[in-house]
């Protein structure tokens, strides 16, 4: 998760204020949170459509800057609302994507013969392939909403910011997420922590 | 650790974005205001997102490889060039495949299928469920690309399963479970659905294993085995702007087949680094040459093959690349179950086809490609 802002909040808020008559003013916005809107999208389609896509959210956050809700000082899950719902754009990719993971993970990590088998069998590394193939078969409501938890380090009330969704929506979708997440991995799992589960 | 930690390990890290990446979309977003519209240039896609996911896991997983592991063909040892042997027909393959000529676009036309349990009352059999993806990209930039995936109907995998689905009274749709996930598939295609061409960027493939390439580098690739060999398991995986990224490695060789299907499938390589590819992985040690099999879809192919022992308890399975003997071209891909592991169900019997990748069409033409019906 992501540690709170302890020093000056990051007042995205005044910037995109002040972008409304100066709109060079926004390029504050992009340089504060470029590279982490890049890095979430490419995680989730990869380096190239992160490219473009990561552009299409400041390009379209820009132009709608008149209709950024000032009371939130910070325009991160703002950002990440439009990203996801670009991303949603390229669903089949994405579905693929995690597919290939799953089909790739079964060639890419073979068990080896003097590793600690017990140890071998609960590595994060050995989950990876069943969990991208389950992350795939969640309906795209529940997995952007586990993403945005998961990846971007979003509260619950910043990924109903996000989506522009219910509080109870998003704490429901993220439950049954992560229910059938565990529920793909086997509920006895040593991986799993029971009070978190 | 909790699930959240265990999903986050799924995703790799990427690479950052490139400064000129950045610099490029600040300046898109703030000169699409009034007078100055954003040039829509159109991207080249990414046909498969297989090849993102392999260059994200290569690169973050930074597999090392000490020198002496890696395994090294051969390809100056000939061992007979018998048109009827399994090596004579993978090679008679590469030589057609040199010959295709190529077009103003380049298209691939992909059906992906996956086998299941159909479950409830009315199942018990196995069902494949499918999808189809549709992507075309012109030589130059300015020709555009498109990239299309739909839903295509389940169906029973075998004769044996089709019996079962009759007997049970044909339903028209199935329940199946996979990854601990229940769901339903359909029996009739959905339409056919465009994913948005990209704004900027175009030129640049992701390419599992090896990096990024734009389409002139894809032009000049060697196209002797043996330089082709070292392209794919020797050095760094390259990033933009001239940076590196993790050590290749093959020692593996379903891992090399993989890549060079990727290759093949997804990228527009010229016809005489085609017949490279296909000429290194008939020579590649620890490939089987299978000889005369058919296809997914019934064709008739000629196959390579590379067993493997699945990470994920599902035992040991076989991956096989095959190939049009008499063009030369690539039909695709397929898992094949060998023996059971201890988490294999128990209709992944020895034998049972796991999950296909076919290439129905694709090819080079002179005219704007089309989607198929």
């Amino acid at each position: 998760m992501h540690e709170p802002y302890l020093t000056a909040p990051p007042d995205d808020a005044v910037w995109i204020e002040r972008s409304w008559d100066e709109p060079e003013c926004f390029g504050a916005v992009f340089d504060v949170h470029y590279a982490e809107i890049h890095r979430y999208v490419s995680r989730r389609l990869g380096p190239q459509a992160a490219d473009d896509v990561s552009a299409e959210t400041f390009a379209l956050a820009f132009r709608r800057r008149r209709r950024f809700d000032l009371s939130h000082r910070s325009a991160r899950p703002w950002l990440y609302g439009i990203a996801t719902n670009l991303i949603s754009r390229h669903r089949r990719d994405e579905v693929r994507l995690l597919r290939a993971v799953d089909r790739l993970h079964a060639l890419a990590e073979p068990a080896r013969g003097h590793e600690d088998e017990v140890t071998a069998k609960v590595s994060a590394q050995n989950v990876k392939g069943p969990l991208a193939g389950a992350i795939a078969a969640l309906p795209a409501a529940q997995r952007d909403v586990l993403l945005l938890v998961a990846l971007a380090g979003l509260s619950y009330d910043e990924v109903a910011q996000a989506l522009d969704v219910p509080f109870g929506t998003v704490s429901s979708r993220l439950n049954r997420a992560r229910r059938k997440l565990r529920k793909a991995l086997g509920e006895t799992n040593p991986l799993l922590d029971e009070e978190e589960a | 650790m909790n699930d959240l930690d265990l999903v986050r390990g799924v995703y790799d890290d990427p690479p950052p974005p490139s400064a000129a990446t950045a610099a490029d979309a600040r300046r898109r977003m703030l000169t699409q205001d009034g007078s100055l519209p954003a040039r829509r240039r159109r991207a080249w896609r990414l046909p498969l997102g297989l090849v993102a996911a392999a260059t994200a896991t290569a690169v973050a997983a930074g597999l090392a490889l000490s020198p002496g592991d890696s395994v090294r063909p051969r390809p100056g040892v000939t061992v007979g060039t018998d048109a009827s042997s399994p090596r004579g027909m993978m090679l008679a393959a590469a030589t057609q495949a040199e010959l295709q000529q190529e077009g103003r676009y380049w298209y691939t036309h992909q059906r992906i299928a996956f086998a299941a349990l159909a479950l409830g009352r009315t199942g018990g059999y196995v069902v494949e469920e499918r999808t189809e993806v549709f992507a075309w990209t012109g030589r130059d930039r300015g020709d555009g690309t498109s990239f299309y995936g739909r839903d295509f109907p389940g169906k029973p995998q075998t004769k044996a399963d089709a019996d079962a689905w009759r007997a049970a009274g044909s339903p028209p749709s199935w329940q199946i479970r996979s990854s601990g996930l229940t769901r339903t598939l359909a029996s009739k295609p959905g339409p056919w659905q465009e994913d948005p061409p990209g704004d900027r960027g175009g030129g640049v493939f992701d390419i599992g294993g090896l990096g990024r390439f734009t389409y002139q580098e894809l032009q000049d690739l060697p196209t002797d085995p043996e330089d082709l060999r070292k392209l794919l398991c020797e050095g760094s995986i390259k990033l933009v702007d001239g940076r590196t990224g993790a050590p290749k490695h093959c020692e593996e060789p379903g891992r090399v087949l993989d890549q060079v299907f990727s290759l093949l499938a997804d990228t527009p390589v010229p016809s005489k680094v085609r017949a490279g590819l296909m000429r290194l992985i008939t020579d590649y040690p620890g490939v089987q040459r299978l000889g005369a099999v058919k296809d997914p879809l019934g064709r008739a192919a000629v196959a390579l093959a590379a067993p493997f022992d699945s990470a994920d308890g599902r035992g040991t399975i076989q991956r096989q690349v095959l190939f049009d003997q008499r063009t030369g071209k690539l039909l695709g891909g397929r898992d094949i179950q060998l023996e059971p592991g201890p988490d294999s169900e128990t209709w992944q019997a020895p034998g049972r086809m796991l999950d296909y990748w076919a290439v129905v069409d694709s090819g080079w033409t002179d005219a704007q490609p089309v989607l198929p019906g």
